[in-house]
């Protein structure tokens, strides 16, 4: 049997750039964004873009290792993963290039780089996430040609997004159009990899693994919405604000999350954005893998509550909220309760805990889970997913930990 | 002694096929009881016909409280045709908690279950030791004495089946019919129940894991912390064995007349 990417052609579809020879780019073939004021490139501005070259590598090196997560069992994907690790590297000379001009004085390109940067992650990362699915489809014996299809559509709508960004020229111009004729398709992609992974993972017990490949991308188009917060006084002596972002595409047991972006990454968006050297065309092409709005997380306590009053399909429905509800509410509430009255009010505590960003690698005897270590109102609260077999992501129990667990969860997260 | 147990919990449930849920509670109380351990106290219903009144689904409205008995009083309180005790605390059960561990009926409930089957009655401890990848010699102690009063526990009800989970129940085979990789992967099954060729079938289903035959069934492990041969099977192969083994239970499942 061919490998994946034979079987699919789609080597050269899935992003052109990463696997096929060619030469540098060549810097008189570069158009420049116009709107750039070249005077105006200060060591301010050289910074800035400096911030965001390293912090969009930060992000990348979250996402990379995921590519071990393709199964190759079935001897079709061999292929495919190392297209993927040249697709990183790729990613990354792009990025040293553009350290490497910005040290040269050479912004214009160096942001050019960076635009490219931006739009490539989140799609390199949905796309990495189809794959990561249909290895352990495959593993699992869905039909060979079943699979193929689903990377071959994922593969259409991507590629074309992947190739403007990363395919040599560092276009402006080029990766705005794409990013415009390809965002819609992008995001029914976005809509229905959760549907698939559902009905693999249900319908056909073929899904093994949960993927959570999107933690770093998220927090990078989080980042970018939060330009949305600067006019809302930002500024060196402002704390860094919080944001609320929803979940991502692929995103699988991370789903909605709180995380806080750096102040420098903030302003140092604001200023390549009032320069007019980011673009908004394709930097937003990361906010398309988003179901909703990202949000600015506010000190009230009421705001916390209503994002988590949405259902959350990992949780809502599964034996885990009935088990955990029967076994544990009482001791969260510190007395036997309605469900009546409560029941919706543990799902809430639910749902914030799994907003969590400290998620660390657990088990249930034996069983691997995902678990979200959170503090709420005053007190420790573990929500743990499962993250192998047929409930791979849903909801296994949650509960208050104990001092011995607690303690070594909180060494594992390196507390 | 502190008052309640520490989560994450072990619980181990055991399934009366042709006992009314009421009895079935009494008869794993009273053997509890015989084994040496020590009531600490109750919770329930008080109501006219209570104690044999359908289960709500597990979602049901209506708080247990406190029982007012004493120790010599339970063996009344347990045929009390106004009360249904829902859970009883005793000093020890397996012997593995730093609390009383508990008698219950398992938490997880669905409507068409409460309405069709029986309820599965669950021993409650706590299960930290079997949760979490750290410090792993922390569970051989715990294990051993769970092995020892499961297989107890088995030779002296003769359940239906019994299953063994950390945080997660027993199912009914109502509800195993809806999910039969709702089935633990640590079990008991009763010849009775299955037929020999049933137990010929899971012990072939179950091959690679730990197989002993205690009293009039098969039990399976997959978990070394739970059999003396210490086996530890890898989790998708286990889960498939009692996914299947879910299946020949829930097409044992029967309406019946509760009570």
């Amino acid at each position: 049997m061919r490998s994946a990417v034979a079987v699919l052609g789609v080597a050269a579809l899935l992003c052109s750039c990463a696997t096929s020879g060619r030469r540098p780019p060549s810097a008189r073939r570069e158009h420049p964004a116009p709107a750039v004021d070249s005077t105006a490139s200060g060591p301010d501005d050289a910074e800035a873009t400096l911030i965001l070259l390293l912090y969009w590598r930060k992000q990348a090196d979250e996402v990379k290792p995921h590519i071990a997560d393709i199964s190759n069992r079935s001897k079709l994907f061999g292929e495919l993963a190392d297209h993927y690790r040249s697709l990183f590297d790729e990613m990354e000379r792009v990025q040293r290039g553009g350290l490497e001009m910005l040290a040269q004085g050479d912004q214009d390109r160096a942001v050019a780089r960076l635009n490219a940067l931006w739009m490539a992650l989140p799609v390199a990362t949905l796309q990495l996430n189809y794959v990561i699915l249909a290895s352990h489809a495959e593993d699992a014996g869905m039909v060979t040609t079943d699979w193929m299809a689903i990377l071959g559509d994922m593969s259409r709508r991507t590629a074309p997004v992947l190739k403007a960004a990363l395919g040599g020229k560092f276009d402006r111009h080029e990766m705005e159009t794409a990013a415009h004729q390809h965002r819609a398709l992008i995001a029914e992609l976005e809509e229905n990899f959760p549907k698939i992974q559902a009905a693999l993972a249900k319908g056909g017990r073929w899904a093994e693994r949960g993927i959570y490949v999107a933690d770093g991308v998220t927090m990078a188009i989080a980042a970018y919405d939060a330009l949305a917060l600067l006019g809302r006084g930002v500024g060196p002596r402002l704390p860094p604000p919080a944001v609320r972002f929803p979940a991502l595409a692929g995103a699988g047991g991370v789903g909605a999350s709180v995380v806080v972006i750096p102040l420098e990454v903030l302003e140092s968006l604001r200023e390549l954005i009032r320069l007019g050297a980011l673009s908004t065309a394709t930097i937003s092409m990361g906010l398309t893998l988003m179901t909703g709005k990202p949000e600015a997380v506010g000190k009230q306590r009421q705001a916390s509550d209503q994002g988590a009053s949405a259902p959350d399909p990992r949780i809502d429905g599964t034996d885990g909220l009935q088990h955990s509800w029967g076994q544990h509410a009482h001791e969260w509430f510190g007395r036997k309760v309605n469900a009546s009255t409560h029941l919706e009010a543990w799902k809430v505590v639910l749902r914030r805990a799994a907003r969590s960003t400290q998620i660390l690698e657990w088990d249930t005897n034996s069983r691997p889970t995902v678990a979200h270590l959170a503090r709420i109102e005053g007190k420790w609260f573990v929500v743990q997913f499962w993250k192998q077999g047929d409930k791979t992501g849903e909801l296994a129990t949650a509960f208050i930990p104990n001092q011995a667990q607690l303690g070594a969860m909180l060494r594992r997260l390196g507390h | 002694m502190k008052r309640t147990l520490d989560a994450p919990f072990l619980e181990i449930g055991f399934y009366f096929a042709a006992m009314t849920d009421a009895d079935a509670f009494a008869t794993v109380a009273r053997t509890i009881l015989a084994r040496g351990s020590r009531f600490i106290g109750a919770e329930g219903w008080r109501g006219p016909g209570k104690r044999t009144q359908p289960f709500e689904w597990t979602h049901g409205d209506e708080l247990q409280m406190p029982l007012s008995i004493g120790a010599h009083q339970l063996q009344g309180a347990l045929e009390d045709p106004d009360l249904r005790i829902m859970e009883i605390s005793f000093d020890h059960i397996i012997g593995i908690s730093k609390a009383p561990e508990r008698l219950e009926y398992h938490s997880v409930l669905s409507r068409e279950a409460s309405l069709l089957d029986r309820h599965p009655v669950g021993i409650l401890a706590e299960g930290e030791p079997f949760s979490g990848p750290y410090d792993p010699d922390r569970g051989w102690k715990p294990g051993k004495k769970m092995y020892t009063a499961f297989r107890e526990l088995v030779l002296a009800l003769s359940p239906s089946y019994a299953c063994i989970n950390v945080e997660a129940a027993t199912y009914c085979p109502t509800d195993l019919h809806q999910d039969p990789g709702r089935f633990a992967d640590d079990f008991w099954v009763n010849a009775g129940y299955v037929g020999e060729n049933g137990l010929a079938a899971i012990a072939r289903l179950s091959e690679g894991a730990y197989q002993e035959r205690i009293g009039d069934g098969l039990y399976v492990s997959t978990y070394k912390y739970w059999n003396p041969a210490k086996i530890n099977m890898d989790h998708i192969k286990s889960e498939s064995i009692a996914t299947e083994v879910g299946k020949i239970i829930a097409g044992r499942r029967s309406v019946r007349t509760l009570h």
